[in-house]
């Protein structure tokens, strides 16, 4: 998959086009996506960061993806050409219509496909309404019930993972890079990836959970481990039957199920011992059943 | 990840039931072949008929193909308009069906160059509400009109209200809105040809070569970078 930052960077070719954020690229999103790659021109996926919302508001918003990890998403479903628009405020202020002459048109997009609430523009003045009437063809894909960012971002923040994997698509997950931490757990027959996540990335609720990292198992704790008084917030991973050095590797660490709450334990002993079940626990998770896709 | 292969390459001529969507079939032939696959025009999933799918190499084709006229069998309920134009929508008027002579008047002012709205369908919304909900409220709307040809329009039934009409149409063109002009929707879409392809040619298993399928439409395979 290429990814260009500006217009110039791509060819005018016939183009399938899709223009959102995408953030955590979930069942919605999939649907719009899978149907920019089933049309046989180039699928293409015009999007933003940062994010439109923190730009508007002020406020920050936590993302579901890093961006890195959002253009793998894209990639994976198949898309060929990414459009990684910087957003601004001044992006924000162009007329829906120069939107679509300057940055849709000029790169060769033919048909935009979009959910029927989709919204561009100044205003959010522009819909597929607006780019028929200018000359595009559109596709109005279904809005999936139920399924939205927010949504998911809620249920991360109550620690429901498996109902996340449902609108997700694929299971909950964590993304960050392995630094060097307490190094307790290898004192206590666990020894941990200790993982820092880009600051602007949601964290689940704090908790142990099932999950896995690539093809090991790993029993994950996000919080402050209170056994031992941590005040700072940490995300660490076991993973099981794995031998091998990650300091500075990227993990994308996924989220199964929620197993407990975090707790102290009256003695270390105790808590050596809680962990063993939940590794025990995280060998007998399920990955989250996907929904099925729909038609 | 789906296959990116280049082959086979070539051209696939299908006769879409009514339920899946475009996108399902194009689906099961990537599956099928391992290739890089898309379609050249998505047929709603209530409709019928020809669909052409683009395999490998010859995706790179696809504007050639996607620009073609279009001829359809459409059946048209004249005694009641839906919010989509088609079955899948909810009724938003009930009327007495058009005479014959009526209908035929009608017909005549949408043969030729014509705009058509486009339908409310696509569930486009205006100004945050459906366009059909402000219909029914009394509340003009001014949609969104795209410029069709409509090269014939010819009746081949009409009883009970119900239409079937035989049209050969520029690409883009909504029959959703040329059932929604007549005052009714589309109960049933299909699509008989694309272009110089018919729906009686359609085969799951042939791959038609890229060199013939370009022939076909008056192109060399000059163009083909395959």
């Amino acid at each position: 998959m290429n990814v260009a930052r500006s217009i110039d960077e791509l060819a005018r070719v016939p183009r399938a086009v899709a223009v959102g954020t995408f953030d955590g690229v979930h069942q919605g999103h999939r649907r719009v996506l899978e149907a920019v790659v089933a049309d046989a021109r180039k699928p293409t996926v015009v999007t933003f960061q940062p994010h439109p919302r923190a730009v508007l508001t002020g406020n920050q918003v936590e993302l579901l993806t890093s961006v890195e990890r959002r253009l793998e998403l894209l990639a994976e479903i198949g898309i060929e050409d990414v459009l990684l628009l910087e957003f601004t405020l001044e992006l924000a202020a162009i007329a829906a219509t120069d939107f679509a002459v300057e940055y849709l048109a000029s790169i060769g997009a033919e048909v935009v496909y979009a959910a029927s609430s989709f919204r561009f523009g100044r205003g959010a003045e522009g819909d597929l309404g607006l780019l028929d009437a200018l000359g595009f063809e559109t596709r109005a894909v279904p809005v999936v019930e139920g399924v939205s960012s927010t949504h998911v971002r809620q249920l991360l923040r109550a620690g429901e993972v498996e109902r996340a994997a449902a609108l997700l698509g694929r299971p909950a997950e964590i993304e960050g890079t392995v630094v060097a931490g307490d190094a307790r757990g290898g004192t206590l027959g666990f020894p941990t990836a200790n993982l820092a996540v880009p600051a602007d990335v949601l964290v689940p609720a704090f908790g142990i959970y099932a999950g896995a990292v690539g093809e090991h198992r790993a029993a994950i704790s996000v919080g402050v481990n209170p056994h031992y008084g941590g005040r700072e917030r940490r995300v660490e991973a076991f993973l099981l039957d794995f031998d091998g050095d990650l300091y500075g590797k990227r993990l994308i660490v996924e989220l199964w199920r929620f197993l407990r709450a975090e707790q102290a334990f009256a003695s270390e002993p105790e808590l050596v011992a809680q962990i063993a079940r939940d590794v025990e626990e995280t060998r007998a998770a399920e990955r989250p059943g996907v929904a099925v896709r729909q038609r | 990840m789906p296959p990116r292969a280049l082959s086979p390459s070539g051209i696939v001529l299908l006769d879409k039931p009514a339920g899946p969507s475009s996108f399902a079939l194009v689906r099961d032939l990537r599956r099928k072949t391992g290739a890089r696959t898309g379609h050249t025009g998505t047929l709603d999933p209530f409709a019928t008929g020809l669909l052409l799918l683009l395999s490998g190499r010859a995706t790179k084709l696809a504007s050639c193909f996607v620009g073609l006229d279009k001829r359809y069998f459409t059946e048209v309920d004249l005694r009641a308009r839906t919010s989509t134009g088609d079955p899948e929508g909810e009724i938003v008027e009930e009327h007495e069906p058009r005479s014959p002579a009526a209908l035929e008047e009608a017909l005549a002012g949408l043969r030729g160059e014509v705009d058509l709205p486009i339908p409310a369908a696509s569930a486009v919304k205006i100004g945050g509400e459906r366009a059909y909900r402000l219909a029914r409220r009394g509340v003009t709307v001014e949609m969104p009109v795209r410029r069709s040809r409509v090269d014939s329009l010819d009746v081949i039934t009409y009883s009970d209200g119900i239409v079937t009409l035989d049209l050969r149409v520029s690409s883009g063109t909504y029959v959703r809105a040329i059932a929604d002009a007549l005052g009714g929707h589309c109960a049933s879409l299909r699509r008989t040809e694309v272009g110089p392809f018919r729906v009686e040619e359609a085969d799951p298993g042939r791959i038609i070569p890229p060199d013939e399928a370009l022939a076909r439409i008056g192109l060399t395979a000059e163009r083909d970078p395959a």
